[in-house]
């Protein structure tokens, strides 16, 4: 395999000099290197640094995909534990690096990360973090809360 | 806390793994909220990703006690327990009711559907819905002469539909009594239940159908796997109904224990089909030595069999299965659950010969899912159920 270097330069002017097999699992990259192959810096517009370092250390662990159950179960680990360090703000930034990146399997397990941590909040919670203004007024909301009444219910537990 | 402003694309793929009683929470976030978590699109992605993540629904009854008149004779206690891949209750609920569940048929997916004496209900163990059904036109009748459930439920993945199938009363002798050369036709009736905004459900009304059914089907064999309802026939065939298409078909092959040449040497021998974690399954029975074969169909290779596992129950208190023919409930890769017609057997394909006590009646398929076919009216009369386990001997 190739051990071209590639240097990709985050929005805020940090420089990360990747394998090309890495660089390439970003999606996006691969494309700019098809379509023009005398490429070695990447310039990426919509990622900082800090977010970038996080891309790249998933896709260094990415790298080779191994087929045997022992390599995936071990990747999973890493997974879980590398979720772990990020709180929500962080979370979303990286979804949407993911995104723009184009790194599916980062995309997936952060979207999963994302709805185990939120799926317990309330909804005024919920706008908190995805930035959303509450534009029902009172009626409507009384109204949207009662045909989903049984959501909001608190027999959550089993009984006795 | 600063937000982060994200696309509606990547807002559907999060609430895409959100439980639903969460989403139905999160409706009240904005109106823009509602409407994206109520569309189509949505809809269809978390539905699809909600059967990925196996539920299982625990289902208890018993009859309240009531002593009004003989009408509240009947009124009965069902409780449900919605519980996630992990095992973690997601929540509970208890539903009272006149009615006599009789059929519990699994879609393999959201809904279950409830057959009882007074007609066809579903009930959806996500909002704690339960839905009466219409009637079918030709007769309000689900069961035949011998007690025989005449419904057939299930998820049509393509177009996004329950359908309900009422088959005639005398599907097994309409068949048998086919005279030779002539294609026999089968008249039933066929309800659609579309999915639509909201995620609420749309009953459209009954349809009358007929199809050329060639077969001799058992009508007591019939189970229900991945949109397709699989019954066998006298002469050793399986064959399947597609729901999306609503035509027949012989499945081939048949696992290679089920065919007419080595029936001399099957005297003993039963054979049942079973729909579990989105498999068709079949057991072979030699009800002498106790012995008992599962066979698996394969559905990407070529819906091919495999024999899963041997189960050796002879020198297990047999009594306890009457010597009859076990039904099998769920099998996991670490277990099975069989049912007699006394008790509810757990066999450890893993630490065989350890006795587990703590589990419960559960089933848990692909979405929801249930104790398929039992009789509940009869099963389980009082509260506490008749736990008993069996030591297995050795898997294979």
């Amino acid at each position: 395999m190739s051990s071209n270097k590639i240097v990709l330069t985050s929005s805020d002017g940090e420089s990360f000099e990747v394998e090309e097999v890495v660089a390439r699992k970003l999606q996006i990259v691969g494309h700019m290197l098809e379509d023009d192959c005398v490429i070695n810096e990447i310039p990426l517009q919509n990622v900082t640094g800090d977010i970038l370092s996080m891309v790249i250390e998933y896709c260094k662990t990415h790298v080779d995909e191994e087929e045997s159950e022992e390599a995936q179960t071990k990747l999973k680990t890493w997974d879980e534990e590398f979720m772990k360090k990020f709180d929500i703000k962080t979370l979303l930034q990286i979804i949407l690096a993911a995104n723009y990146l184009n790194v599916k399997g980062l995309l997936d397990l952060v979207s999963q990360t994302i709805a185990d941590t939120i799926k317990d909040y309330t909804p005024e919670q919920i706008r908190e973090v995805f930035g959303v203004e509450n534009d029902y007024t009172e009626e409507e909301e009384a109204e949207v809360r009662k045909e989903n009444a049984w959501a909001f219910d608190e027999a959550d537990t089993p009984k006795p | 806390m600063t937000s982060v402003s994200l696309p509606s694309d990547l807002v559907m793929n999060i609430m895409s793994r959100i439980p639903g009683k969460s989403l139905a929470r999160f409706r009240l976030v904005s109106k823009q909220f509602r409407s994206l978590l109520s569309g189509h699109c949505f809809l269809r992605l978390h539905h699809n990703r909600s059967r990925d993540s196996h539920f299982a629904t625990v289902l208890f009854h018993m009859p309240l006690h009531c002593s009004l008149g003989p009408r509240e004779f009947h009124q009965r206690r069902y409780d449900f327990f919605v519980s996630n891949n992990a095992n973690c209750l997601v929540h509970d609920f208890t539903v009272c009711g006149l009615m006599r569940i009789i059929r519990m048929l699994s879609s393999h997916h959201q809904l279950v559907c409830f057959v009882c004496l007074e007609g066809i209900h579903l009930c959806n163990p996500v909002n704690k819905e339960l839905k009466n059904l219409p009637d079918p036109p030709s007769s309000t009748r689900c069961f035949n002469g011998s007690q025989k459930c005449l419904i057939s439920f299930g998820f049509v993945e393509a177009t996004m539909q329950y359908k309900v199938v009422k088959w005639p009363h005398d599907l097994d002798e309409n068949c048998t009594r086919l005279p030779s050369g002539q294609v026999n036709q089968v008249n039933f009736e066929v309800l659609d239940i579309d999915i639509v905004e909201d995620g609420r459900l749309k009953v459209s009304p009954w349809r009358s159908l007929h199809r050329p059914c060639p077969y001799l089907l058992q009508l007591s064999s019939h189970v229900q796997v991945n949109g397709f309802i699989y019954w066998t026939t006298s002469d050793f065939q399986i064959v399947s109904f597609s729901l999306q298409d609503e035509t027949f078909s012989s499945v081939n092959p048949t696992p290679p224990c089920f065919c007419l040449d080595t029936q001399v040497s099957k005297k003993s021998r039963f054979f049942k089909l079973f729909g579990s974690r989105r498999n068709l399954w079949m057991t072979d029975t030699d009800v002498a030595s106790q012995i008992i074969d599962i066979w698996k169909m394969d559905e990407s290779r070529d819906r091919g069999w495999t024999k899963n596992h041997t189960i050796d129950l002879s020198g297990t208190n047999s009594n306890e299965n009457g010597g009859k023919v076990l039904h099998m409930l769920d099998i996991r890769s670490d277990q099975v659950f069989n049912l007699s017609s006394t008790c509810l057997l757990c066999y450890d394909l893993v630490k065989y010969g350890s006795v587990s006590r703590d589990y419960q009646p559960c089933h848990s398929t692909d979405g929801l899912l249930s104790l398929h076919n039992i009789d509940m009216s009869n099963s389980f009369p009082s509260s506490s159920l008749p736990f008993e386990s069996l030591l297995g001997k050795r898997p294979r």
